[in-house]
């Protein structure tokens, strides 16, 4: 933060004298005016550094895996001939890096992080549980955004629009389920919206809703 | 390599986490870039980690609110995602994701998406008077007194004098001549020394 007087082409910083001197000569005040600027800078200097509040960086931190999520390939059905040589070039690119990259990686971290556990929770834990869901994303078929929307179209429509910030496989009362954590795009308010795990085009189940305020 | 975001409560192997932060960490915002660009999922946050505080304190600044600085940070994070890999390099990164940032808020200032400042009337210009006991609890706060002055001038200003970047980084961030930023941060400091009380303004 502190570049202060850094500034190579004006270490002495002649850039505010100059201001200063500008102002003086053009204010028959020239006295007040180079110690009110002189005032002011310091006072704007002397602002303290703000911390970011915890719960902006989870949010913020929520965003980004949600983008995560959602920049995933979906699949190249659609992608034309020229495109997808393009494309398989690439990923064959990719694929040896990533093939490298992840020799190293387990030799120097270990072994890759298994998913997350398969949570078993009742209704009256769902709330908590959504809260530890933000900014996991391992919610199976439903990553797909094409097939989360045709699935909430079908059995919440409200939500079908929503922006996923998270979501866990969970076996709520007994049934397997997907918990997703959506944002309503109201401030402060998320839904937390658990379906079966099949659930697409073709329909699904609504296991349970809830909007946290 | 990693499965998705980490998370709280989460299992994972022994040290998995740490290890790996350690070895991003390491890692120059170039190099992090990149490898985000080649589908490192974690390499993003820690760019993202690395700078947020920077970013935040100038949003915070320009905007005056939290949550529409929140906004703008956000906006701006997931746009450098989606963007990154346009980079060309004849920035620094660090330049590049605050012009990301200053942008978002200039977007939402000129969209009106921020929330509205309180109007000052002209007459009620807090001047150098002689009670300075009064003119102490009269006059304008530094923040709202920035909320005053036009965006450009404000800009200019926060970046300079609040940030304290040098001139030429802060012309770089805001894509102006170097000349510009220095006329920009004229005005808005005489503006300024004006609503914090320093100056009477010009009849």
């Amino acid at each position: 933060m502190a570049q202060r007087a850094s500034d190579p082409d004006d270490p002495v910083g002649f850039a505010a004298l100059t201001d200063a001197a500008w102002a003086a000569r053009s204010d028959p005040r020239s006295a007040e005016v180079l110690d009110a600027l002189t005032a002011t800078r310091a006072e704007l200097a002397a602002l303290p550094d703000p911390e970011v509040p915890p719960e902006t960086a989870a949010r913020w931190e929520a965003a980004l895996a949600a983008e995560r999520d959602s920049s995933r390939p979906a699949g190249d059905a659609e992608v034309e001939p020229a495109r997808r040589r393009r494309r398989f070039r690439t990923r064959v690119v990719l694929a040896l890096s990533a093939a490298a990259a992840a020799v190293v990686a387990v030799a120097v971290l270990g072994a890759p992080r298994p998913a997350p556990p398969v949570l078993t929770v009742s209704r009256v834990d769902l709330v908590a549980v959504a809260t530890s869901a933000v900014g996991v994303v391992d919610v199976g078929d439903l990553g797909d955004p094409a097939r989360r929307e045709a699935c909430l179209r079908a059995v919440l429509p409200d939500a079908a629009r929503e922006r996923l910030l998270g979501g866990r496989r969970v076996v709520l009362d007994g049934r397997p389920g997907v918990l997703l954590v959506l944002a309503t795009g109201t401030r402060g308010q998320l839904h937390v919206v658990t379906v079966d795990p099949g659930c697409g085009p073709a329909g699904g189940t609504l296991l349970a809703q809830v909007t946290v305020a | 390599m990693s499965a998705g975001p980490l998370s709280e409560g989460e299992e994972k192997p022994p040290g998995y986490p740490r290890a790996r932060a350690r070895v991003l960490d390491t890692l120059a915002d170039t190099e992090l870039l990149a490898a985000h660009c080649a589908g490192d999922p974690d390499a993003f946050d820690q760019l993202a980690r690395r700078h947020w505080r920077e970013l935040w304190a100038i949003a915070l600044r320009t905007l005056g609110d939290p949550d529409d600085a929140a906004d703008a940070v956000q906006e701006a994070l997931v746009s450098a995602y989606r963007r990154a890999a346009t980079f060309r390099g004849d920035a620094a990164v660090w330049t590049w994701l605050r012009r990301i940032v200053v942008n978002a808020c200039i977007d939402r200032i000129r969209h009106e998406r921020v929330r509205p400042t309180e109007p000052w009337p002209e007459r009620d210009l807090p001047s150098r008077g002689p009670e300075p006991a009064v003119e102490v609890a009269t006059r304008m706060a530094v923040g709202e007194a920035l909320a005053m002055v036009p965006v450009e001038q404000r800009l200019a200003v926060v970046l300079v004098d609040v940030q304290g970047y040098p001139v030429a980084e802060a012309a770089a961030i805001l894509e102006v001549p170097v000349g510009t930023v220095k006329s920009r941060c004229a005005r808005g400091r005489a503006r300024l020394a004006v609503l914090l009380g320093y100056l009477r303004e010009e009849s």
